[in-house]
């Protein structure tokens, strides 16, 4: 018994991940990207995160008031009363805030990352995007995983006829062409970011499914899991308990790169015209825009592009270096 | 004195089938267990020895429900436990437990030894807080691990000290019966020896009744009341510990016995090499299923299945030339 | 008595960690031409990694040898070139492993593996390959062998696979056999077999074989001399009757009381208390202090040297005089 202090599992998969700069560096970035989806409305928009108006204190980005409603803050005289302030987000534009007066300007100080076809900032919408890409990344995946982990957990407890019922259904899903299975079900419904999420999650479960199916099939044999029927535990507390924790590694590496790949077809489904409908901002629909323009408004196709690569650039080397930290401790025992 | 008899096991088989073809019909079984009669008398130890494919570790998995049996009956304190619903069998399972041989398959990796150790009391609900906390303490100390032990992880142990969690595991449920299938063999013999002397200590302390399985015939001597002698699914030979070693009767045990190797070079014994290879047990030989490699065998051995018979003393031996 | 292999104050180390650690501290064997050499220990005590060096095939990182000698014939092993190590290997040195059906490729027939062995080393016509592996077959008592020769591993029950691990052993007529656990894989039915069939050929071909086992059972039956390691460290020698009658070192005690012997039934063994420590963490003075019913300060300090107690009988123990065997 070693006098080092104990560390679990997903420690020293921790431990081991921290060697790895590349993974660190994906892992800063995407923590960055994480905080900016959060802070959206800190970061980017036409309300001041703290006003004091008339000897009162306001809140705009975080309280809805009525004494506000369609006020537009940026006209608000805050010279009127001696003591009054406002300060702005360090973006004081909002993403949707249409100024037809400056249409389509290159970067300059006012705009950092100049305007779009209707004077919309585009700095502004880049930030809250972010917070669209990432919700439909997480979202879809957590959909795939969930019913990956279910289907293929129980074929893989169970296995017999159970098995082949549900390895056939996974069969049968494997072979549809998912992009375009996403686009003819978009085709029916209202294109809204839940429908998009939704749709992505249901149709990419298969690979984790066949992970966790495959894991199971192996965890049955070990002695762990006789010894937890022994005690008197149930199917679902075997499954739950014991397989399906030590199954989770492989998934997790699955799950990362599942995230970049929903965000590249939501980014691809913009592009086409399917993606998220105006005017929410996601990343794939300024892109979409800047065909038109693409000649001279290099800034519409940059900064999202850009943005897009190094978002999921970031997760498929976490996905990467959380698979070499989880190498050799694969399987359920050492 | 009669004792109580705990566990009775009556023509007890568990087949596995094989599958061929294409549409997976059944074309064989693997016959790992092939009618088992046998009596656990509370509070001893019942040995159980035999070679790779006997079916010692499956029997010892079908008694205690582990694998379904294919048929046959088991009785445990007077109940039949046999087809018993997975619910049902829940209650049972508090009094009968196993040890597994592998240390390092036996327990989950991901969990702490505290987590392992408790998870009976969890599952039936069993003492909370404070009294399951200390009620686990002072199980880790009878199996001879330090209390720290409860916040590390299994990988953090050598391969006895993760026998004896798994033993503490066994015990958290107060069970009557464990079936201790080759629980030393995967040891050093320094540990092993550590490990014989606490089963037997524990015996003497909770009054527990065990199956032991091994293949090491030194070890199942010392260890056991009495003694099966397993060959392909069968039980060739039982008898008292001591009787046995002194007078095996079966012609496979006399080999057996024979072949262990005694750390005493001053005694050389002639050994009877066994010819052949042991046969599979999904076709095994007609008659005697022993008859092929048998040194004494003759014509009736090939035909006529030989019964386990009451020879005196309480030593049963299947054999038509004892 | 001519020493066909002699190794000399051997010490190897293993990186771990970012730290170099000792697995073993300066052991030296000699293996007389035609004896069976038993080295008996548990695991950590470093006795596969001492035969592994012999035949050189200790992965050099992370392993290394660091100081020692292996001699053999008038040569030391440890200076070869790989060119020169592998002539030696399975020619004039052979290994035997303790799992035979991972030790043979499942993708070729037992009889194209024996004459791999064959062709690597000597030079015979394909005829008379063909006729030394039918030979070799036969000597290892596999019936059949003309048509055994095409079975595939597979196909053939762990005891025959040792045997066939040996015919390719052997194929060459080696001096020296290193056998590494041969046997604990196996029934004890078929034990009893391939040791019979190891001490037959050692007469019959003259060859010397260094047995490396845990089980002091086998040794009692077969070995001519025992060394009983410890930690990484020889910490008794002598002749078997000698060890197993009077031991000198209170490891080997514990060891030979660990065995469940003719004792009453359920008595409690002298088990040794404890667990050998981790290479990383080996004590000062004498490794075996922390478990040792006898030990006084000294033993803590200052690590006890091989010395003479018998007839070629040598045991590491401060107390060496006062150690007597406790019947069980």
């Amino acid at each position: 018994m070693s006098e080092t202090k104990s560390v679990g599992y997903w420690g020293s998969v921790w431990q081991k991940l921290k060697k790895d700069k590349l993974a660190m560096a994906a892992l800063i970035i995407v923590l960055v990207l994480f905080g900016v989806a959060i802070f959206q409305n800190f970061l980017a928009g036409n309300k001041p995160i703290i006003l004091k108006y008339q000897n009162e204190y306001y809140f705009p980005v975080l309280f809805r008031y009525n004494k506000f409603f369609g006020t537009d803050f940026k006209q608000l005289d805050i010279n009127s009363t001696k003591g009054d302030f406002a300060i702005f987000p360090p973006v004081r534009f909002s993403p949707t805030e249409n100024d037809l007066l400056s249409v389509l300007i290159p970067p300059s100080k006012e705009h950092l990352f100049g305007t779009d076809d209707r004077g919309r900032d585009v700095l502004s919408r880049m930030i809250h995007g972010a917070r669209i890409s990432l919700s439909i990344g997480f979202v879809a995946v957590g959909i795939a995983a969930i019913i990956g982990i279910l289907l293929g957990g129980i074929a893989g407890y169970y296995g017999g006829s159970v098995d082949f019922i549900v390895s056939r259904l996974f069969e049968v899903m494997m072979t549809f062409p998912v992009f375009f299975l996403i686009l003819t079900i978009l085709a029916f419904r209202d294109p809204s970011i839940y429908n998009i999420m939704i749709v992505i999650g249901a149709t990419s479960w298969t690979g984790i499914a066949r992970l966790i199916r495959a894991q199971f099939l192996q965890l049955r044999q070990f002695d762990y899991v006789d010894a937890a029927v022994a005690l008197g535990g149930n199917d679902w507390r075997v499954m739950m308990k014991h397989m399906l924790p030590n199954s989770l590694a492989p998934v997790l590496v699955d799950i990362s790169f599942g995230i970049s790949g929903a965000i590249l077809v939501e980014s691809g489904l913009s592009f086409l015209g399917f993606g998220v409908p105006p005017p929410e901002p996601s990343w794939g629909d300024i892109l979409s825009q800047s065909q038109r323009y693409v000649d001279f408004a290099w800034w519409l196709v940059l900064f999202p592009g850009a943005a897009i690569f190094v978002t999921v650039t970031s997760f498929n080397l976490l996905g990467e270096g959380f698979r070499n930290a989880i190498d050799p401790k694969f399987l359920g025992s050492e | 004195m009669s004792v109580k008899e705990l566990i009775k096991i009556e023509k007890l088989k568990k087949y596995f089938p094989i599958k061929s073809g294409i549409i997976s019909r059944v074309s064989n079984y693997v016959k790992a267990v092939d009618g088992i009669d046998l009596s656990i008398p509370e509070g001893q130890t019942i040995g159980l020895v035999g070679e790779s494919g006997c079916g010692k570790t499956t029997l010892g998995k079908t008694i205690l429900k582990l694998l379904e049996p294919t048929s046959g009956e088991i009785i445990f304190e007077n109940n039949n436990i046999t087809h018993l619903s997975a619910s049902k069998m829940r209650p049972f399972r508090r009094e009968m437990q196993i040890v597994f041989q592998d240390p390092y398959g036996s327990l989950n990796p991901r969990m702490k030894v505290e987590s392992i150790v408790s998870e009976g009391l969890v599952i039936h609900n069993i003492l909370s807080g404070k009294d399951r906390k200390d009620f686990i303490r002072e199980l880790m100390r009878t199996v001879g691990l330090r209390e720290d032990a409860l916040s590390r992880y299994p990988h953090e142990f050598s391969g006895g000290q993760r026998q004896r969690i798994a033993i503490a595991r066994a015990l958290a449920l107060k069970p009557k019966f464990i079936v201790c299938d080759e629980p030393i063999s995967a040891l050093d013999v320094s540990v092993q020896a550590q490990i014989i002397n606490l089963f037997i200590e524990l015996q003497e302390k909770f009054k527990l009744t065990y199956l032991f399985i091994s293949h090491d015939l030194r070890v199942v001597r010392h260890i056991s009341d009495k003694v099966a002698v397993m060959y392909l699914g069968k039980i060739v030979e039982i008898s008292p510990s001591k009787e046995l070693y002194k007078n095996p009767l079966h012609p496979y045990t006399q080999i057996l016995i024979s072949c262990v190797p005694i750390a005493d070079p001053s005694r050389k014994r002639v050994k009877t090499v066994l010819k052949g290879d042991v046969p599979s047990p999904i076709n095994p030989p007609f008659g005697c299923s022993f008859h092929p490699r048998c040194p004494i065998a003759v014509e009736k051995c090939k035909t006529v299945e030989p019964e386990l018979r009451d020879v005196g003393s309480d030593h049963l031996v299947s054999c038509h030339l004892v | 008595m001519d020493n066909v292999l002699e190794i000399k104050d051997l010490r190897i180390s293993f990186a771990s960690d970012g730290k170099r650690v000792e697995v073993v501290g300066g052991i030296s064997i000699n293996v007389p031409k035609g004896k069976i050499i038993g080295v008996v220990g548990e695991s950590g005590c470093g006795k596969t990694v001492t035969a592994l060096s012999v035949m050189r095939l200790i992965p050099e990182p992370p392993g290394k040898i660091d100081s020692g000698e292996i001699i053999f014939d008038g040569a030391d092993l440890l200076h070869y070139s790989d060119r020169d190590m592998r002539s030696i290997r399975g020619n004039r040195i052979s290994m035997i492993f303790q799992e035979p059906i991972s030790s043979l490729n499942p993708v070729f027939t037992v009889g194209n593996q024996i004459e791999e062995a064959l062709s690597t080393h000597l030079n015979l016509s394909k005829q008379e390959r063909k006729e030394r592996v039918l030979e070799l077959l036969t000597l290892v008592g596999i019936p059949a062998p003309q048509r055994r020769m095409h079975n595939y591993p597979h196909e053939m029950s762990g005891g025959m696979s040792q045997r066939v691990m040996i015919a390719m052993a052997l194929a060459c007529n080696p001096e020296v056999l290193i056998a590494d656990e041969p046997t604990t894989a196996l029934d004890v039915t078929i034990q009893a077999g391939i040791l019979e069939l190891i001490n037959d050929l050692r007469v019959k071909m003259g060859m010397a074989v260094l047995l490396i086992t845990h089980d002091l059972g086998i040794i009692a039956e077969v070995a001519d001399e025992v060394y009983v390691m410890y930690a990484g460290k020889v910490v008794e020698h002598g002749y078997t009757a000698d060890i197993f009658r009077e031991p000198h070192h209170p490891y080997t005690v514990g060891l030979l009381n660990s065995v469940p012997g003719l004792q009453e039934n359920k008595e409690m063994l002298n088990a040794i208390p404890g667990v050998v420590s981790s290479p990383d963490n080996f004590p000062d003075g004498c490794r075996f202090q922390d478990r040792c019913p006898l030990v006084i300060d000294k033993c803590r300090t200052d690590e006890p040297l091989l010395e003479q107690v018998g007839n070629a009988h040598t045991a590491a123990c401060w107390r060496r005089a006062e150690v007597k065997k406790i019947e069980n």
